[in-house]
């Protein structure tokens, strides 16, 4: 799938990505990839500056963890952040649905 | 330092290219725990060292990449901080306009003027400052 596509939807997937629980950039990235059946396929360590974005806006918080000796930043969503999914849920939703139904009527 | 040395020079070249500073100490991090982590379960799925090495550079993408991603998350960000100080200094001048206006003669002039001065040169700061530059 083409790089901007994904890339005009990339935070509110990754809000998705991390709603199960806290995660950190290589386990979103692997979210992304297996949720969508490896469509979404993106230079991982893109997703960084981007969970480092979502974070400032509030959406999302982060703490330092260890494992397998190495420090880890995992990432949670906020009480903002949920809400936000809610929303962009929604309006994709609305969207998609308007979509399909300009693009479906074709013959 | 990375157990493996194309990983400490990917990071190298990625600090060199993105800049120092805190932001890019955590994204170095991050990426290295990322590239451990990627290696550490292609070798346990039998890769060889070299291939899951390369295999692990390959996905993370580029250090322009990343630079390119980090210019578009800044240019997304939002300046919120200069923002609120801009309208507060704002606030405060119109407060302190209004009050000369309604009480020319009462003794307070030069504080208001010496507030003022104040407030104006916090507002230009957050408007076009170093604070602002770094929010974009």
């Amino acid at each position: 799938m083409r790089g901007d596509l994904v890339r005009g939807h990339l935070e509110t997937l990754v809000l998705a990505a991390v709603e199960q629980g806290a995660a950190h950039g290589y386990a979103v990235i692997e979210a992304l990839r297996e949720r969508s059946g490896g469509a979404f396929v993106l230079p991982e360590g893109t997703i960084y500056p981007v969970l480092h974005r979502l974070e400032e806006a509030g959406l999302l918080s982060s703490a330092w963890s260890e494992a397998a000796g190495r420090k880890r930043r995992l990432y949670s969503l906020t009480k903002m952040g949920r809400s936000e999914l809610v929303d962009q849920r929604q309006t994709w939703k609305e969207f998609s649905r308007a979509v399909s139904s300009v693009l479906g009527g074709s013959r | 330092m990375s157990a493996h040395p194309e990983v400490a020079n990917f990071l190298a070249v990625v600090e060199a290219t993105v800049g120092r500073g805190r932001r890019t100490e955590r994204l170095l991090w991050e990426l290295e725990d990322h590239l451990l982590e990627a290696i550490d379960r292609a070798l346990s799925n039998g890769a060889s060292r070299d291939e899951a090495v390369r295999n692990a550079l390959r996905a993370i993408g580029s250090p322009e990449e990343l630079a390119g991603a980090i210019a578009r998350e800044q240019e997304r960000a939002t300046p919120r901080r200069p923002m609120w100080i801009a309208g507060a200094g704002v606030a405060l001048l119109a407060a302190l306009i209004t009050n000369q206006l309604a009480a020319p003669n009462d003794g307070w002039a030069m504080a208001r003027l010496g507030l003022a001065a104040i407030t104006l040169a916090q507002t230009a700061l957050a408007l076009w400052g170093p604070a602002a530059q770094a929010y974009r």
